[in-house]
């Protein structure tokens, strides 16, 4: 009863393919007890559908943007291109007048380092996010 | 229109007018997934502002290939889901929206009070279901999710999100059983 009713979840959903909708039509058209479960489903998210939240948010940006605003003043040694091109001359300069970094030191910068204080949990990238799509089946978080 | 992908990049480069298209255009949805994850418009909207944030901060990590919405979702799940755990209420949240309720042009008022009384047992209902599920619930109902997309932002299978909507249906029949049976009894008879 289950798997029926994820199959009928899913064809009222669309995410069947043509032929799989076409397999549950000729089931629906034979068992009454499938058109009865199909009317259920349908009557239960009718009901559902009719109660969405459509909260008055207003504008999230100014408080977005006072964040940012509030991010770069608490971030000094934020690395732009031009500090990160200022840089560059110093170092090459230095170089120039042997002054350089001991041997073995690396003097390389990550591109896109930034300090971590924000950075608490950290979100996957895309990529990372599908190897992953295999890997978990279940609804562990509830 | 220019879409969320360009927006990202754009925003990558650190062009805040992209990002406030951006978050012009995705704040009402976040706000509303929100508000069903965790029962509070104002908490909601705090952390609506968090995912926007963390959004700019991960900007430049973000890969391009038309699944903004999901990447976002799933920031702002994420979110939700810490809340949730600081608060230590997995299974359910409070939910008072009753004032969010408008009556409809026309309504009389029994109808509206009707109205109001179905959308807050809805509601409770929905609340009431396992985070995952409610999750599930809300990404498809009332957002619009493909199950692809629903499985992406709660890093699961396709499958398994079947299995998560087919669960939540059999709880929200038994839930509210008085609101749909009038219907149910028609067909069945």
């Amino acid at each position: 009863m289950n798997d029926d009713m994820r199959i009928l979840q899913s064809y009222l959903d669309g995410e069947l393919t043509a032929e799989q909708a076409a397999a549950v039509e000729n089931r629906l058209a034979r068992e009454p007890e499938w058109r009865r479960e199909l009317e259920a489903l349908r009557q239960l998210w009718s009901v559902v559908d009719s109660a969405p939240v459509t909260p008055d948010a207003g504008s999230l940006w100014p408080g977005v943007s006072a964040g940012l605003a509030g991010r770069r003043r608490h971030q000094p040694w934020t690395l732009t291109q031009g500090s990160l091109a200022a840089a560059a001359l110093v170092a090459g300069l230095m170089l120039g007048f042997g002054v350089g970094s001991l041997p073995g030191e690396s003097t390389e910068v990550a591109a896109g380092e930034t300090p971590t204080d924000y950075l608490q949990d950290e979100v996957p990238t895309l990529d990372a996010m599908w190897l992953q799509l295999g890997s978990s089946s279940e609804d562990s978080g509830s | 229109m220019i879409d969320d992908d360009t927006l990202m990049t754009q925003t990558a480069r650190g062009d805040e007018d992209a990002f406030r298209l951006l978050v012009a255009r995705w704040e009402q949805p976040v706000v509303a997934f929100l508000v069903y994850m965790l029962g509070s418009i104002d908490e909601a909207q705090d952390l609506a502002q968090d995912t926007f944030l963390k959004v700019y901060d991960q900007a430049a990590r973000y890969e391009p290939g038309g699944r903004f919405r999901s990447w976002l979702m799933r920031i702002a799940g994420n979110k939700a889901r810490s809340t949730l755990r600081r608060r230590k209420v997995l299974r359910w949240v409070n939910f008072d929206l009753t004032s969010h309720d408008q009556a409809a042009p026309g309504d009389d008022p029994a109808q509206s009070l009707e109205r109001q009384e179905t959308s807050r047992r809805v509601r409770a209902a929905v609340a009431r279901l396992p985070e995952r599920q409610r999750q599930a619930v809300v990404l498809k109902r009332f957002q619009d999710f493909s199950y692809k997309e629903i499985a992406e932002v709660l890093d699961t299978t396709v499958p398994a999100v079947e299995s998560l909507l087919q669960r939540a249906a059999e709880a929200l029949r038994h839930e509210l059983a008085d609101d749909i049976e009038p219907a149910q009894r028609e067909v069945g008879s």
